[in-house]
């Protein structure tokens, strides 16, 4: 079918025309990302974000795609977008993968539509593919071995962030504190990247009254504090003045509530108890996050302190609170954006619990849930004590964003790797898996097979056309060496994979897998293509 | 299999009841062994014949650990560093005196070096977790990230490796296990909701075999081969209070791990299936402690009253086949 002619503001194209376009949208990104693959010395790409911009070095190929606007032919630019809008999740589930995903994808997508233009329903081909990827992504699986060793994990991270200090600093904080382990990367003020572990737990908060702060707003700190925590609102002195005698009566005078709003005339009671020097330390806080979340974290402050969360569900009032209700911490520190807690008294049998629980949900979640992903992780690095801070620093605001992308991306890799083990890299892998294809009876199944091999060949033979050798010749080449064997493009020679290091995150390479095949499933059965004229 | 299992000399029971030991020079002819005791800190250099009060001045009671520096020993201008419930002391070779550089309630201590020029002191203490300095005791920073408990019993860390070194700590609920030089935890998974851990014991071949021991206040003998990730129960030690376990020096030969429950000393070899009964002491063994010396395994036991030393023919032995 041709171009339809366009209608009002807008251009139609359908059938094989559309089918085409897109291959050629998709074949121009993954031609770009092809040259990322492989050993990576420095920033691979460079491009302008703006049409006639300046130019923009460009590392690896998430940024590229999420800053790509467009191709000169508006029906090509879907095909372009199509692949930006898959390759960008693969970039936020995995950090890593997304040049794989591309070409895995665009070759799939170029061989299939060959089969749609010699006859085949797009529709069974569809339902073929989203069945052949499953031994596909098995057979990768099988080749996985869990290697927990931060030298390993320091050559994975170090094939994506060429500077082997910040990538042994990396490996560090994530050997140290496996991949339940909550890593936070913020801005550092110095160039370069380094790495604190925090101690304890700590939630984003508001503290209630800045004169529960010191004058110059810094950090107010309770010593052998106990901590009410409540779902509840207080709003009246009258709720509070159980819980103050219940602890001056045991001797005690430093407290921390926790609870989603303070009124002042409860605040003034506090402040002015502490004042007169009644109470040691009064603090109140309350934390920050969607309010749907909101009972879920003050259920994990209270597990983590022992304290009973006073809850509007089972009708507790916060009046009638005991002493037992009152969690305790050797130290609560309150700033007026966070609060937290260092050696909290909380059962650690519960705490276990929690982190089982949070770990079993966060193992059930999907890959697209990376919000929900990392609200889990927070939790579980709070509940286990386990977090650290990654400070990235660079000379100029363009370099330090992009160096904090690639290290959240390489940590958000790494992550994967400790739990879902390592596979041979270099696309051997994925050569390996080529057996699990070849099953096909019919010419539907037969098509889906023989785009399913040349796809999965088509990472392995970027990496060697990349390192100059010729594409055919390597992969036969491979087909003669052992499957864990993997060509060292750097020594320019065929080494173990286990015990050099030469290896991929086994979750990456079935994640790249899954996502392309959807990506093509989706290309392969549009039928027509309309981009709207903007009015200028 | 039975051992034949020789006393070396008769119980030694002037200094009370005995909680730990430490070597300084592991294999060496002229190597001074130390025990941490009620009535103070307590050496020989007989291989546990003789013991005599190590310092003659202001003696620290109750010791709960003794550690010395890895490199340098304590005979060679290194020092040993001892704890009670009292706090943490130190004393160099060059002084006569014990220096207190922390005031706390100490379990365990663990003294290395991660290179030639530098000391990691670790300690385990009561309320506070694991405490951590790097300047031989004179600045310390709370090292509690990734433990879930404030109470820590005992520390045990690994013979260096390419891979790095390992810590392992045994907390009222569990185990955490560190591999960069006990700044940050992980937990250890152990199979019930939480267990007491009292001391634990790292392989001395651990770079190769990934093995170490946990002994539990009530779930028994907890193993380990995987670096500490993973512990399992040794079928066995069910229900039984494990309050020493120790690995011989010789272990890369013979494999030899020995265990204290109540008064009974178990015993594992090369080859063996499980664990069998080595001796009964008579009355609690608190501490274990084994020197491979001239065809000997020497065992050192720390009682309730005092401390007893037997000998192991290591001839009597089985010689396993072995290809490392």
């Amino acid at each position: 079918m041709k171009n339809l002619p366009a209608t009002g503001h807008s251009s139609i194209t359908s059938g094989d025309s559309a089918r085409h376009a897109l291959v050629r949208g998709a074949g121009q990104v993954a031609r770009l990302l092809e040259s990322t693959l492989g050993p990576s010395t420095g920033p691979s790409l460079v491009a302008t974000a703006i049409p006639g911009g300046p130019p923009e070095a460009i590392g690896r190929g998430g940024l590229l795609n999420r800053r790509m606007t467009g191709l000169p032919d508006p029906f090509e630019s879907i095909g372009a977008m199509l692949v930006r809008k898959y390759v960008s999740e693969m970039d936020e589930a995995c950090g890593d993968g997304t040049a794989t995903t591309a070409i895995i994808a665009f070759r799939l997508l170029s061989e299939l539509v060959r089969s749609v233009n010699s006859g085949l329903d797009p529709h069974q081909l569809k339902a073929q593919l989203e069945l052949a990827i499953l031994p596909v992504i098995e057979a990768i699986r099988t080749q996985s071995r869990m290697i927990d060793d931060r030298n390993v994990l320091e050559h994975v991270i170090a094939g994506s962030i060429p500077d082997a200090r910040i990538a042994a600093t990396i490996a560090e904080a994530l050997d140290a504190l496996g991949h339940n382990g909550t890593i936070r990367v913020l801005d550092g003020a110095q160039p370069g990247v380094t790495s604190e572990y925090i101690e304890g737990a700590s939630w984003a908060s508001r503290c209630a009254s800045r004169y529960m702060l010191p004058v110059d707003d810094s950090v107010s700190r309770l010593v052998d504090a106990r901590i009410l925590v409540s779902d509840q609102p207080i709003d009246t002195v009258e709720q509070i003045i159980p819980a103050l005698e219940v602890l001056l009566k045991a001797g005690e005078r430093s407290i921390l509530i926790v609870a989603p709003a303070i009124t002042t005339s409860p605040l003034g009671l506090l402040l002015k108890n502490s004042e007169c020097q009644v109470l040691t330390g009064a603090l109140a806080v309350t934390p920050i996050g969607r309010p749907d979340r909101q009972a879920e974290l003050l259920h994990d402050v209270a597990t983590i302190c022992g304290a009973r969360l006073i809850s509007q569900t089972t009708m507790d009032r916060i009046e009638d609170v005991s002493l037992d209700d009152l969690g305790f911490a050797r130290q609560v520190w309150v700033t007026s954006s966070m609060f937290g807690f260092l050696n909290p008294g909380g059962e650690s049998r519960e705490r276990r619990k929690r982190i089982r629980t949070l770990t079993l949900v966060e193992s059930a979640l999907g890959k697209e849930a990376t919000t929900d992903r990392q609200w889990l992780q927070t939790r579980i690095g709070n509940l286990s004590g386990a977090s650290a801070e990654i400070r990235v620093g660079a000379a100029t605001e363009i370099e330090r964003s992009e160096l904090k992308r690639q290290v959240e991306a390489v940590i958000s890799t790494g992550r994967i790797a400790l739990r879902h083990g390592f596979v041979p890299g270099g696309g051997r892998a994925l050569l390996n898996a080529i057996p699990a294809t070849e099953s096909a009876e019919t010419d539907v199944q037969h098509s889906v097979a023989c785009a399913l091999q040349s796809a999965l060949s088509a990472p392995a033979m970027a990496i060697a056309c990349n390192a100059g050798r010729e594409g055919t010749a390597a992969i036969s080449e491979s087909g003669r060496q052992h499957p864990d064997m993997v060509y060292d493009v750097v020594a320019s020679e065929w080494r173990d994979a286990w015990s050099s290091g030469l290896l991929d995150a086994t979750g990456v390479l079935t994640s790249a897998v899954e996502i392309s095949s959807r990506l093509v499933g989706e290309a392969i059965t549009i039928d027509q293509l309309i981009v709207r004229r903007s009015k200028r | 299999m039975i051992v034949n299992v020789v006393p070396v000399s008769s119980s030694i029971s002037e200094f009370g009841l005995v909680s730990c030991f430490a070597t300084s020079r592991a294999q060496g002819p002229d190597g001074t062994i130390f025990a941490g005791t009620e009535s103070g800190l307590i050496q020989s250099r007989d291989y546990g014949r003789s013991w005599s009060p190590s310092s003659p001045g202001n003696a620290i009671d109750r010791i709960t650990a003794v550690a010395i520096g890895s490199v340098s020993d304590v005979d060679n201008a290194g020092s040993v560093v001892t704890a009670s419930q009292a706090g943490l002391y130190r004393m160099n070779s060059q002084s006569t005196d014990w220096r207190q550089l922390l005031s706390t309630h100490i379990h365990s201590v663990a003294m290395f070096n991660p290179t030639p020029d530098e000391e990691v002191l670790l300690v385990a203490t009561e309320l506070d977790g694991i405490l951590r300095s790097t300047d031989g005791g004179i600045n310390w920073k709370s090292a509690t990230a990734g433990l879930l408990d404030s109470a820590v019993l005992s520390l045990a860390v690994s013979p260096n490796a390419a891979s790095g070194r390992m810590t392992l700590a045994g907390t009222i609920s569990g185990i955490n296990l560190s591999r960069n030089d006990g700044k940050a935890w992980r937990i250890g998974a152990i199979p019930f909701d939480e267990v007491v851990v009292q001391t634990v014991a790292i392989s001395p071949h651990f770079p190769l075999d990934q093995c170490a021991l946990a002994g539990t206040e009530e779930h028994g003998l907890l193993e380990t081969s995987d670096g500490g990730l993973h512990w399992g129960a040794v079928v066995g030690f069910e229900d039984k209070s494990i309050s020493a376990v120790t690995f011989a020096p010789a272990y890369s030969l013979h494999r030899i791990a020995l265990v204290g429950s109540g008064s009974n000393c178990y015993v594992r070899f090369e080859g063996e299936d499980g664990w069998s009964h080595l001796l009964d002491a008579g009355e609690n063994i608190w501490a274990l402690h084994v020197l491979d010396v001239s065809g000997e395994l020497i065992v050192l036991a720390g009682l309730t009253s005092g401390l007893a030393t037997w000998a192991i023919p290591l001839a009597e032995l089985p010689t396993p086949e072995r290809t490392e």
